[in-house]
């Protein structure tokens, strides 16, 4: 039976759990949620997820929500399929376990209110707070000084290997370094922009960016569900 | 006996409360290293090596140093396993995913809001900082919403992931307190008949007293 993961292949915490399983090599289906129309907040969506928010994912009886639980429980369940997502070492798995919290708790939210005042408010025909999303951008500055610092030691973030730590950064960087609008955040950076270029070219990831073009030239005669298969 | 684990930062931080509370359940002996940040000591040298985004708590073990309270207490429920309350970050993978899933909620919906309401009600009168009004409002408006989620599942479930106390849970006991016993928002959480009767259960476990003892007693001279 196939991972059902509901959402839209546009949208960053769906982007999250595909490149993931995809990496693991585990298939699933992608169920599009239409966010535009706020199918996320109508009672048939809430019942799989309570807070209307994408993905959740099915996987025969079980379900799941949050991105992050989602990508740390694949990870560990097909720990020996396909790469190897968390550490090899309880000491190992910390570091990836604590720089999956800092891209959660330092990272995310800085991109996540640029995402909401450039684009999302200006669709709804709210005006955009530049003066805010400029904020962000000091903010995410100095939040990147500390990636740079980490980085020009180690290859990745948790160490000399590719984790969820990375992998969990890649749709918002995508956002950044593209319509965003603040690509040199990360070129000036050596360090950080050598480390965006490598897990970006990764071809997993290169598979949610296909799928993500697709959903986008297919988006009002596209498919409702597409089955990936890795 | 094992070497004390350190635990660096204010008991009265939020963050390093949830580190102890979990070290409290797990049994496991530590040591509270100060940190005086109302002297900036958070933003020196000496500490940005442990942790160099300059925030508490960071923690150290004979293994490793680790910062950002969530991934302390996965670690030391998983260095500490047979230990203490065994069952705090699940016996088997599903139980696992739904601790997580929760603990994930907690992060990205609950303590947002709930952050900036301890600060704005809690901290700054206290600091003698203005009050935004504007922002209080907004804050309460999402973490009301966050908390009917809270109330239809806790009317089904015992706890956040099932039928037992976890991590989950314990995640969510720093902000609660502040919010139910250092503001007048407290009605947030006891007009919640399911809500209040979970705040009930968590915040009266031994570890937590012993945490609220931590914050209310007088630091050592």
């Amino acid at each position: 039976m196939v991972v059902k993961v509901y959402g839209s292949a546009m949208a960053a915490c769906p982007q999250r759990v595909m490149v993931c399983l995809i990496e693991l090599g585990v298939d699933f289906e992608l169920i599009h949620v239409d966010l535009d129309s706020l199918e996320q907040k109508k009672p048939e969506f809430l019942v799989l997820q309570p807070f209307g928010q994408v993905p959740v994912i099915e996987d025969g009886d079980f379900r799941l929500f949050e991105s992050r639980a989602i990508i740390r429980y694949y990870a560990v369940k097909y720990e020996d399929k396909g790469t190897k997502l968390t550490g090899t070492t309880l000491e190992k798995k910390a570091l990836v376990d604590q720089w999956l919290e800092v891209e959660s708790n330092n990272f995310n939210d800085l991109v996540y209110n640029m995402v909401l005042q450039l684009f999302v408010f200006p669709k709804m025909g709210h005006k955009s707070d530049l003066t805010l999303v400029q904020n962000c951008a000091d903010k995410l500055e100095k939040v990147f000084d500390i990636y740079e610092q980490r980085l020009s030691k180690c290859k990745y973030l948790a160490g000399d290997f590719f984790s969820l730590a990375d992998l969990s950064h890649l749709p918002s960087l995508r956002f950044v370094m593209n319509e965003g609008g603040f690509a040199h955040l990360l070129t000036k950076r050596k360090s950080l922009h050598d480390w965006y270029l490598d897990i970006s070219s990764r071809p997993s990831w290169k598979k949610v960016l296909d799928l993500m073009m697709m959903k986008k030239s297919d988006m009002s005669t596209g498919p409702a569900k597409e089955e990936v298969k890795v | 006996m094992a070497t004390p684990v350190k635990v660096y930062g204010p008991t009265l931080s939020t963050a390093v409360s949830r580190v102890l509370a979990c070290l409290l359940e797990k049994d496991v002996p530590f040591q509270l290293q100060p940190v005086n940040m109302a002297k900036g000591e958070h933003k020196k040298p000496d500490y940005l090596k442990i942790q160099p985004f300059g925030q508490v708590p960071a923690f150290q073990d004979e293994a490793i140093t680790l910062f950002e309270s969530r991934s302390i207490n996965r670690y030391i429920c998983d260095k500490y396993g047979s230990q203490g309350n065994k069952g705090l970050y699940g016996t088997n993978p599903l139980a696992k995913a739904s601790i997580d899933q929760w603990i994930e909620a907690e992060g990205q919906s609950f303590n947002p809001p709930s952050s900036i309401l301890v600060f704005q009600l809690a901290f700054a009168p206290r600091m003698k900082l203005k009050q935004d009004e504007n922002l209080i409002r907004q804050n309460e408006e999402k973490l009301k919403k966050v908390l009917d989620v809270y109330e239809k599942r806790l009317g089904e479930n015992q706890y956040l992931a099932g039928d037992e106390f976890t991590l989950a849970d314990l995640s969510h006991l720093p902000n609660i307190q502040y919010l139910v016993n250092g503001t007048d928002r407290a009605e947030l959480f006891t007009s919640r008949k399911n809500v209040e009767r979970w705040w009930g259960e968590i915040s009266g476990r031994e570890s937590w007293k012993k945490v609220v003892e931590m914050q209310t007693s007088p630091p050592p001279s």
